[in-house]
């Protein structure tokens, strides 16, 4: 039997082994002709040898396309071939999750919902906040302006003794949650139900109601505050951005209202205690977490989350390396050192940082990559570096110019123009896939206060679009100029932006989209701490 | 206690200079006229061309009582002496908590010169955030069989394979090993109530022991110390937590709370029965004089509800968990772990991807080779006749459990993937397949050295070479992957796969799959070999079996047997042009920290790691 065996691979093998001696007798060649070594390489060592520059590449997957077996599986894989193809989602598909928020008004349950909507939605899973407030805001909105009748939104309408109001609300949420459960049914993966959902009754019929559909399961995420001053700070924000419940209010007015409006919901709210219910409950914003019945590998990534959130004020500053000798040939990847520029930016730096948070403390953030260290050299702070927060892996291109991939791979190259964010290069890395290893990188980034990262092109990108809450089609062209500095400060409902360019020249990296005449990045709001109170899905 | 004292070169100093001091002391108190240095001082003033500042006289008066400047001298010499051995004596104390402050100050520049290497974590002495309280004991709490042992183990495990140096210290066990089984214990130690002096010193003993235990690993080094205990008064956490609290170590309290009946019952009935206490033992018999056992410590035992200390309280393994101000990064960790273990029996297996057309490099992503299509269809045929009959042994239903299958980005592998989703249709709705591809689980980059035998590597690269060969675990190649950088960049999966409830295959590459593993030595996973782990309570069981021989099982079938030598790199007996092969297999063995060579999924039981040898077709 074994005999048969070795022959039969026998049978089939010289043309495996035939081509790893041609393929090593090419790198002997290569490495013993040293004028064949490209100018960027350093002599007397081998160039990357299967680079898609190089002829190995393109002469290798000819000579095994005869070898390569056609499968019997109802999906043939597919082959490898040139540089690189698209990667298609991962399925998401059975991820189908209610995310219920608990607690009485100016608890922040929009500020967690919020948060955590951006966190899911930059892991590509699909998510949407269906506020009831807004519903109803924008329900009599619309009553106001067919009819011209004004509701009474104060306090009162909120008390429970307000039998009629109380089943107006009621009505409210339960359409709220109808929406909400259509839209799962249509491909979303978790929606976020932001009400107040104060009683035990109301809690049973959500999950009653969620339990009728199948494959979807409920968590309550339940926010206490205790402290008073969060409280205030949070009533003080609620009055003062905005809301159009309490336009045309004098402040004291529109205060006092809304307090009672927190007492109505206090004498009827009951915390979660039902033990066959999963939830999560937060207490000070992460001070105290209890957790029940957290089945499911997202589920307990989103407790993790939470867990990590802080709200102390901070900032983010994100730069890139300072111009490197890479960037001036026009090549991508590689782990080149600083040009005389970026020296200079980098010279620079300490004092614009200073100016910028005087005495507090900040934590300096790099790559593994000899650029970013470089660029971090002169500042005098704690630096931690991550080998999470290594340029994006170009793979078999890694080093080349886009004009020599374009040249050595004309289609390969549209691909990639066509959906950048899916494209991963052969034996590199596709932004989704930096994004999957920048999430830990997130996770701590939430934990931490003060936070300086030197990070490259592709990197801040991504941790841009989280902040900024950017879509992935957008992603890959966000404009990261270099020797820019950018001051990201977390705000309850999103990101203060500044950004300081030393005047300090450097080549401008960034490709637009091809064929498109406005770049998407120009299109970043310039704030976008705004709450939202009508909403867009209605 | 001067040994203790003696560690400082400075209180080196000052017993010297009580030593000096303590004979002049007690001779000014017996004769101060008669003190050496009465002479000296004088001879010394005019030495040093000063003024005579002592005089030679007190006056008349003085004169009459006996008091000269001689007594005066030495009496002050002999106090001072006397306030030096009180001083000494009063802050040993003291000195303890500082050189245990000292020691978690070393501690941490040992880990930062460690990490600031190469790792992710990366840290610097100057920055608390992310190491604020390196060393940690972690306290349990819970009545005997609520799962206690069962999460310290599992903790250990993980934070073992994190790479951080942890200890369980069961009072249980060092109990059992000292004073042996229950029936040699005197009838009082488990009941209520007034014990005899006997029994007290026992367990004072016991718990002494374990202290020292626990003292002695945080000297050698440790930094995370679970001590496996009841705790379940207030005042011994108390006492327990301020005592170390004291030396500079941050205290966690873990209670593990179980009020289903169900999971105390198959506790008792799976694990302490068989535990060496119960030898002998009728097991009805045994699982009442347990429950009496329980039954006495639950009318003593306090929940904690003080917060005077961060805790994390687990509900039925798992079901429920309450955490309290916990703070910091590794404690963050350490809950995030705890909220992903359950104790529902599974499978887990391993399997190498199949061969591919260039084996030597990364970026090439090639397809597989037709011998390694071979295996895939052959691991496919094996893992669903394996897991049968698995399932059968331990009576289990196959109805409604699922295998997923998690795979390794690189082609290799998903062309394997396509072969099972293959398998899917063929084997119908008996076996439904999930297969999951993991972008994680590629294989370890080797940078630079894609592409190029050992040989050419030391040729090209002689310096980075030498560097590596020294510690694969933590140097990384030019534009590489070390060690380091891929067991961080598991870490996700890992959690992963203690979350997943399903049975589970692992299709990876060889570097991937012993980083998971964190190197059972006695197992090699070859190709064509397919390794079956179940997790237990108190460790694993793991079995290898051999379903597959052809080309590429060790690099082109040379010589496939015997065992690799360690340091002899480039040397191996395995495909020589096969570099990316020998990267993973040259770095096997070598991390640095031997106290992680158990690691994550190792056996503390293993059984039969030569398996069943299957003939493959």
């Amino acid at each position: 039997m074994d005999h048969s065996n070795e022959d039969h691979n026998r049978v089939q093998f010289p043309i495996l082994s035939s081509e790893l001696t041609a393929a090593l007798g090419a790198i002997e060649d290569m490495a013993d002709d040293t004028d064949a070594v490209p100018d960027n390489v350093v002599r007397g060592r081998p160039p990357a040898i299967f680079r898609a520059g190089g002829p190995m590449l393109k002469q290798f997957d000819e000579s095994t396309a005869s070898s390569r077996k056609t499968s019997q599986a109802p999906t043939p894989p597919r082959s490898v071939v040139g540089i690189g193809n698209k990667v298609a989602k991962p399925d998401y598909s059975e991820a189908k999750i209610v995310l219920a928020m608990v607690g009485l008004p100016a608890r922040g349950k929009s500020y967690l919902s919020n948060k955590l909507m951006r966190y899911l939605k930059w892991l590509e899973y699909d998510v949407q906040v269906f506020n009831v407030g807004q519903l109803r805001r924008s329900r009599a909105h619309h009553k106001a302006q067919q009819s011209g009748i004004l509701e009474d939104h104060t306090s009162s309408y909120f008390s429970h003794d307000n039998i009629e109001a109380t089943k107006l609300r009621e009505q409210l949420a339960e359409d709220s949650l109808e929406m909400l459960i259509r839209w799962l049914k249509r491909g979303g993966n978790v929606a976020i139900h932001d009400a107040t959902n104060s009683t035990r009754m109301r809690r049973a019929k959500i999950s009653a109601r969620v339990a009728k559909e199948k494959g979807m399961s409920v968590i309550f995420l339940e926010s206490i505050c205790n402290d008073p001053a969060v409280i205030a700070a949070n009533v003080a924000l609620k009055v003062s951005s905005g809301d159009p419940d309490y336009k045309d209010l004098p402040r004291e007015v529109a205060e006092r209202d809304f307090l009672r409006r927190i007492k109505e919901y206090e004498t009827v709210y009951e915390t979660i205690t039902e033990p066959h219910l999963s939830y999560l409950r937060i207490t000070d914003v992460g001070n105290e977490v209890t957790l029940s019945r957290i089945n499911g590998y997202l589920q307990s990534r989103i407790a993790f989350y939470l867990m990590n959130l802080h709200v102390k004020p901070r900032n983010i500053f994100l730069s890139r390396h300072g111009e490197s000798q890479f960037n001036v040939e026009g090549r991508i990847g590689g782990d080149s050192l600083l040009s005389e520029r970026g020296l200079a930016y980098a010279h620079a730096l300490p004092e614009l940082v200073r100016n910028n948070i005087g005495d507090a403390p900040l934590i300096v953030w790099t790559s593994t990559l000899q650029r970013t260290i470089q660029t971090a050299g002169e500042l005098p702070y704690p630096k931690l570096t991550w080998k999470s927060l290594d340029e994006l892996d170009a793979g078999v291109c890694d080093g080349m110019t886009y004009e020599e991939i374009e040249q050595a791979y004309p289609e390969d190259f549209a691909n990639r123009d066509e959906d950048k964010f899916n494209y991963r290069y052969r034996g590199g890395e596709s932004y989704r896939d930096v994004v999957v290893r920048l999430e830990p990188v997130i996770m701590e980034l939430e934990r931490q206060e003060n936070i300086l990262i030197f990070g490259h092109q592709a990197i801040l990108r991504c941790l841009y679009a989280y902040f900024h809450d950017l879509p992935q089609a957008d992603l890959p062209y966000i404009n990261v100029p270099l020797h820019t500095v950018i001051k990201l400060t977390p705000k309850a409902y999103g990101c203060d932006e500044e950004r300081y360019t030393l005047p300090i020249g450097a080549v401008d990296t960034h490709r637009p989209k091809p064929g498109s005449t406005v770049s998407p990045a120009d299109v970043v709001p310039a704030s976008t701490t705004k709450r939202e109170y009508f909403g867009t899905n209605i | 206690m001067s040994a203790h004292a003696a560690r400082s070169p400075l209180s080196a100093v000052f017993l010297l200079h009580i030593a000096l001091e303590a004979p002049l002391a007690l001779q000014a108190f017996w004769s101060p006229q008669s003190l050496p240095f009465l002479q000296m001082n004088n001879t010394t003033v005019v030495m040093l061309k000063t003024p005579r500042f002592i005089p030679h006289t007190l006056g008349p008066f003085f004169e009459s009582v006996n008091l000269t400047p001689e007594v005066v001298w030495g009496t002050f010499h002999g106090l001072l002496g006397l306030a030096m051995v009180v001083w000494w004596q009063a802050t040993l104390q003291y000195a303890a908590a500082v050189r245990g402050a000292a020691q978690s100050v070393s501690r941490l520049a040992q880990l930062v010169e460690r990490v600031t290497s190469n790792d992710e974590y990366a840290l610097s002495d100057d920055n608390p955030p992310l190491c604020q309280s390196l060393v940690i004991l972690i306290l349990t709490v819970g009545l005997p069989a609520r799962g206690k042992t069962h999460i310290s183990r599992a903790l250990e495990r993980y934070l073992r394979w994190m790479g951080v140096k942890t200890q369980v210290v069961s009072l249980g066990d060092y109990r059992r090993k000292t004073l042996g089984g229950t029936k040699k214990l005197p009838p009082d130690y488990f009941t209520l109530g007034e014990k005899s002096p006997e029994t007290m010193a026992l367990r004072k003993m016991v718990s002494d022991g374990c202290e020292k235990l626990i003292g002695d690993f945080f000297e050698a080094g440790g930094q995370v110390v679970i001590y496996d205990a009841n705790n379940g008064s207030r005042i011994t956490r108390q006492a327990l937590a301020e005592k170390y609290d004291k030396q500079g170590i941050h205290v966690i309290i873990l209670e593990s709370v179980c009020d289903n009946k169900e999971i105390i019952e198959t506790n008792i009935r799976n694990v302490k029965i068989s535990s060496p206490d119960y030898r002998g033992w009728d097991p009805d018999k045994a699982v009442e004089d347990y429950y009496g056992r329980i039954r006495d410590r639950e009318k003593s035992y306090e929940t904690v509800e003080e917060t005077t200390w961060p805790f994390i309280r687990i509900i039925n393994v798992g079901e429920k968990i309450m955490v309290n101000n916990i703070r910091g990064y590794l404690q963050s960790r350490i809950v995030f772990f705890l909220m992903n273990i359950h104790n529902r029996p599974r499978m887990i297996y391993f399997a190498r991807s199949g061969q591919s057309l260039i084996e030597h490099s990364y970026k090439a992503d090639s397809d597989l080779s037709p011998a390694g299509w071979e295996y895939s269809e052959r691991l496919k045929e094996f893992v669903v006749e394996r897991r049968a009959k698995s399932l059968e042994q331990r009576g289990l239903e196959s109805n409604g459990r699922r295998l997923v299958s998690a795979v390794a980005r690189n082609v290799v592998t998903t062309d394997e993937a396509g072969e099972l989703t293959e398998t899917k249709v063929t084997a119908g709705s008996s076996l439904k397949v999930k297969v999951i591809e993991k972008t994680q689980m590629c294989e370890i980059n080797p940078g630079v050295w894609d592409g190029l035998t050992p040989d050419q590597a030391r040729k090209f690269y002689s310096e980075e070479w030498a560097r590596f060969v020294k510690d694969p675990y933590s140097v990384r190649a030019p534009r590489a992957e070390s060690y380091h950088d891929l067991s961080v960049r598991l870490e996700p999966v890992l959690i992963e796969l203690e979350r997943e409830k399903e049975d589970l295959l692992i299709i990876g590459h060889s570097s991937v799959i012993r980083c998971l593993l964190a190197e059972i030595p006695a197992i090699e996973i070859a190709r064509g070999d397919l390794l079956e782990v179940v997790p237990t309570s108190y460790g694993v069981h793991s079995q290898a079996f051999h379903f597959w021989d052809g080309p590429g099982r060790r690099g082109e079938g040379i010589d496939g047997d015997g065992d690799h030598e360690e340091g002899e790199v480039g040397k191996s007996r395995r495909d020589e042009t096969n570099f990316y092969e020998n990267y993973a297999e040259d770095t096997k063995g070598k991390k640095r920290m031997t106290a992680m060579d158990l690691g994550f999924l190792s056996t503390s039981t293993r059984e039969g790691s030569e398996g069943s040898l299957v003939d493959g077709t």
